[in-house]
């Protein structure tokens, strides 16, 4: 089943359909809160809004409008950018979030590089930054990020090039 | 730095594996707890208006229309007098000069 499908179930107080939503889209939830924010206990905080807000709003959402990813990517997106604008910067705790899973040799090597990467896309205007995070590790298509944002694809398109520009000076510098 | 180089150094930043099963839990439990919202007026007549009307000026522009003719219908019923209603409304507007 779809999850659009699944979204009428929640429309219609189906608890199973909200869980199996939940269960599908909870991993991408965190991991997607953790590059924006930097700090596992927000991430989780930031999940919890995002899939309750999901579940008491669940009327809001038109498929007519937006497929569901959509709609679940852009409350995602809000929910991060105003607890930045709240803690006015973002923060990694610690490097632990980031898998390490190099070779022995070269494992500090790739971790302080991790360090430089995440310091690069922490410097990174907001938008900028979900917009990376949204085309790069979530693999989403620039057509959907121009409806997270409510902006046209060409717009989308010079923003991730503008980013991606910043990145890799950053990233050559560091 | 060439698009290879890029992608392998973004790739470096993968977040580790976790259990979220205790948070999935929370968060069942509670939508368990909370009743869903519902609208609380229908909102398609604003919608068809935004849909129809794209451009802000143009929404601004017949949202002071409408303020404008209410206005003078408004005056309209104090005095049948039209000439005076538009008076009536321009001192409203714009003061005595």
């Amino acid at each position: 089943m779809t999850d659009e499908q699944y979204m009428q179930g929640i429309k219609e107080k189906n608890h199973l359909a909200f869980q199996i939503i939940t269960e599908r889209y909870i991993d991408r939830a965190t991991s997607f809160a953790i590059r924006m924010v930097g700090n596992r206990l927000i991430s989780e905080e930031i999940t919890q809004e995002l899939f309750l807000k999901i579940w008491e709003k669940a009327y809001m959402w038109n498929e007519q409008k937006a497929s569901f990813k959509v709609w679940f990517y852009s409350i995602l997106k809000n929910l991060c950018i105003d607890y930045l604008k709240k803690k006015k910067e973002s923060y990694w705790e610690n490097l632990d979030l980031i898998e390490d899973n190099f070779e022995i040799i070269d494992k500090i090597n790739k971790k302080e590089k991790a360090k430089i990467v995440k310091d690069a896309i922490d410097s990174l205007k907001k938008e900028q930054k979900s917009a990376i995070i949204l085309f790069y590790y979530e693999e989403l298509k620039i057509k959907e990020i121009a409806k997270i944002f409510n902006k046209s694809e060409k717009a989308i398109e010079s923003l991730i090039i503008r980013a991606r520009a910043k990145l890799k000076e950053r990233l050559k510098n560091g | 730095m060439d698009n290879r180089e890029f992608l392998d150094n973004l790739n470096l930043l993968k977040i580790k594996k976790h259990n979220n099963q205790e948070l999935l839990d929370k968060i069942l439990n509670q939508a368990k707890k909370t009743p869903q919202k519902r609208a609380f007026l229908d909102f398609s007549f604003f919608d068809w208006i935004f849909n129809t009307i794209k451009k802000p000026v143009l929404a601004q522009g017949l949202f002071f229309l409408i303020i404008f003719i209410s206005g003078f219908l408004f005056a309209s019923s104090f005095n049948s007098n039209t000439d005076n209603n538009i008076q009536f409304i321009s001192q409203l507007f714009w003061g005595y000069i």
